[in-house]
């Protein structure tokens, strides 16, 4: 009550004296894009209540490395920080921090719970405002889990931190699927396999015996969609991660190839090649019906659907080289960027040939693979076709999928003729490429979406 | 004769010293604590100081942003808040009945925990007041308001003068205070006027222009732009900010458009914009034309070229 009133005497008082200088004021208009610089945070080590300091170590560790692969971060060295006495209950001496540069302070607890659980609690700071940055309203997060689940805890903190900085949606509590591939190059095994985002928790979904390629997560079940050489011939597969079946997708005659879920998660756009021909195909997996999207004499194939469901972006050849085209779902004529009306319009124009197009989370870009004068390029391109950005270019880089949240690309890549394929990351800045570091040599990388 | 001025010496004498003991000790007690607190913890805004030493109140200057002291009376439904949002936040797959008992276990140093960060947490002001131990402070507050008065308006010879009177006159405390008021009183309107003539005249100076070439370009580099946000979301910012002399903040910095930080993308707008200027400080500006860049409005276009 006596803070209330003091903070109304104050405002009445400030009011009135501050009236006086508010014309003296010099009038500064900073304008540009600004001076990027990776956003310096220090993270110190978890305070521990409990015995477990090696697994609270680990943490931090895991959160720092999550924030630092983003490029918009950059870890304040331990040994820098002045004030060792940090405890998540006493507000940060500032000055102390203000002296390394730190923009951001990550302040937390590790505690072991009486029923063998553990718990994080942490708080973040503006160093500078001297106040404490709230998520999602609170003034700090506490989680809990099992112990062996510990990397998920770390992934979810360095979720936090990420999003109350950036403003973007979460990614690192998530799974990458890919094909591991091993053996010499005429007799390869190639397996279904898993990992975190970070890398970490590498396992084998199949056993290899028959070859599997382009793995696509579902958003919005453990399940991921792919193509298997199982009976002989390629066709489209379901498998469902956590019970390891896995389920032939329809009855088609011929080959079907390239699947790839709707964002809603009920149905799968496919390709079916027939006679040499092959077309688009959406099946609903609730009632198992198929429809035929695309009935034309070129190959179209690589289809991915629009975030809302009503448009589809695909490759095909009609034009006379590989290109990327949009149509709508329902088959009706679209007005194209380019001019005139067409049941597909053709989005990219500039040189070199277009492929595997998948739509972004957003909505608002398609991402590509471009391949001209003998290289490859990982781009991406506005639904309208403006807008062209190349982010990486290697002897071979093919195949990109969106993190859920539409900020990040992993792809895969063959930096030379004859080396194995790797995996790779870039953000949509271009800025921020890396190396995710696999068991085997590995391609055709899908992200899941955010682990619940 | 010889008498007198003997009296007159020893009393004068006794005054000075009287004045030297107490007046300084009084004087000092608040503006010494805003010091230390200042040194300690440079970015410290004068809301903060307040909140600890609320008994210094009438020694703060606050140039206020009223959004922090907004967040006081927020803090009660925070501290609740906080236990609700933790069960769900369990990773689910192992922990979705047990985490109920432990969070009720918890909850005592969580309530501890969710009062800290507020800029009016308790056991801040406590700590910070430990010096003042000795002086209740219902005594402090009165000393305080014949201080501030007293060292503006007085000088030596004042206090002689003044002494001479207080040996004849016993009411003395009363003789005081009118002509003490009186000074300021007439001072503060001089200045103002001073400084809105000057300020005019300023604006035909041409190094104005230098001034706030000098501004943006140190702004600039501690701004690291948001050219990652969707285009909606890169929004102007304008914010305003009082330098002490040797270019360091004066007070908290002062959001003026938007009003508040918006949800959402946009509000990563505002921090980036916010810290770029808290960070940048302290500004390097010529002192000699301090009148000119007390006061600054800065606003930060991400969009314009």
């Amino acid at each position: 009550m006596t803070r209330l009133l003091f903070a109304l005497v104050l405002a009445l008082t400030t009011a009135v004296s501050f009236a006086p200088s508010a014309s003296a004021e010099l009038k500064v208009l900073v304008e540009g894009p600004g001076n990027f610089k990776p956003t310096p945070l220090a993270i110190p080590d978890l305070e521990v209540r409990g015995t477990n300091s090696d697994l609270a170590r680990q943490i931090v560790e895991v959160v720092r490395a999550d924030l630092e692969s983003t490029g918009l971060f950059e870890m304040q060295n331990p040994a820098s920080f002045i004030q060792k006495d940090l405890s998540i209950d006493v507000q940060p001496r500032f000055a102390d921090w203000k002296i390394i540069k730190t923009d951001g302070l990550v302040v937390g607890a590790f505690e072991e719970l009486p029923d063998g659980k553990i718990a994080v609690s942490f708080r973040m700071w503006d160093v500078y405002a001297g106040e404490v940055m709230r998520i999602n309203g609170q003034p700090g997060r506490r989680l809990t889990t099992t112990p062996d689940n510990w990397r998920r805890i770390a992934h979810k903190i360095a979720d936090s931190i990420y999003t109350r900085l950036t403003g973007e949606d979460p990614y690192f509590d998530t799974r990458i699927v890919y094909i591991a591939e091993t053996g010499p190059k005429l007799n390869r095994v190639k397996r279904l396999a898993i990992m975190d985002s970070d890398g970490a928790n590498q396992q084998y979904l199949t056993p290899g015996t028959n070859t599997v390629l382009t793995p696509r997560f579902s958003p919005s079940a453990q399940e991921i969609t792919y193509m298997s050489y199982e009976g002989g011939r390629p066709r489209v597969y379901l498998f469902n991660i956590e019970t390891g079946r896995q389920e032939l997708l329809g009855n088609f005659p011929g080959m079907t190839f390239a699947p790839r879920f709707s964002r809603d998660g009920e149905s799968v756009l496919m390709t079916q090649a027939e006679h040499g021909n092959s077309d688009l195909y959406i099946m609903n997996l609730q009632t198992r019906q198929s429809r035929r999207l695309t009935d034309h004499p070129a190959i179209d194939t690589s289809p991915s659907m629009s975030p809302d469901g009503r448009s589809v972006v695909f490759t095909s050849d009609r034009g006379g080289s590989p290109q990327l085209y949009v149509m709508n779902t329902d088959g009706s004529p679209r007005t194209c960027p380019s001019g005139g009306r067409d049941v597909a319009c053709r989005i990219t124009f500039n040189k070199g040939q277009y492929s595997t197009p998948v739509w972004s989370p957003r909505g608002d870009l398609v991402a590509f693979t471009k391949q001209l004068g003998g290289k490859f390029y990982i781009g991406v391109i506005g639904t309208d076709g403006t807008g062209e950005r190349l982010l990486t270019e290697a002897y071979l880089d093919e195949g990109p999928d969106w993190s859920p949240n539409g900020r990040v690309i992993v792809y895969f890549r063959e930096s030379r003729p004859g080396a194995g394929p790797q995996l790779w990351s870039v953000d949509l800045s271009g800025r921020n490429e890396r190396r995710l570091q696999t068991q085997t040599e590995a391609s055709d990388p899908a992200w899941s979406p955010l682990l619940q | 004769m010889l008498r007198g001025l003997t009296v007159s010496t020893i009393v004068h004498a006794s005054v000075l010293a009287m004045a030297v003991l107490s007046w300084p000790h009084q004087k000092s007690d608040c503006d010494k604590m805003i010091e230390r607190l200042q040194k300690e913890e440079p970015g410290l805004a004068p809301v903060d100081i307040l909140m600890r030493i609320p008994q210094c109140a009438s020694a703060i200057d606050v140039p206020i942003d009223f959004v922090e002291i907004g967040l006081v009376t927020d803090i009660a439904p925070i501290q609740k808040a906080e236990e609700p949002e933790e069960e769900p936040e369990a990773v689910p797959e192992e922990a979705e009945e047990a985490p109920k008992p432990p969070p009720q276990e918890e909850s005592a140093p969580e309530e501890e925990e969710v009062v800290i960060p507020d800029e009016a947490a308790e056991p801040e002001p406590e700590k910070k007041i430990e010096p003042k131990k000795e002086e209740p402070p219902p005594k402090k507050e009165e000393p305080k308001l014949i201080e501030k008065q007293k060292p503006k308006a007085k000088d030596d010879l004042d206090f002689l003068n003044e002494f001479e009177d207080i040996l004849k006159d016993k009411a003395q405390d009363e003789r005081r205070t009118p002509p003490e008021q009186a000074p300021p009183k007439i001072d503060k309107p001089v200045l103002r006027d001073a400084q809105e003539s000057r300020k005019g005249a300023g604006e035909q100076r041409g190094n104005t222009a230098s001034l706030q070439a000098a501004m943006r370009r140190q702004i600039y580099t501690c701004w690291r732009g948001v050219s990652d946000l969707p285009k909606e979301d890169q929004i102007d910012v304008e914010i305003r900010v009082s330098l002490n002399r040797d270019g360091t903040l004066k007070s908290n910095v002062e959001l003026v458009r938007p009003r508040s930080r918006p949800v959402g993308r946009a509000g990563i707008a505002v921090d980036v914009a916010l810290r770029a200027v808290r960070k940048c400080a302290p500004y390097q500006l010529p002192e000699d034309d301090y009148d000119e860049w007390e006061d600054i409005n800065v606003t930060i276009s991400p969009t314009q070229p």
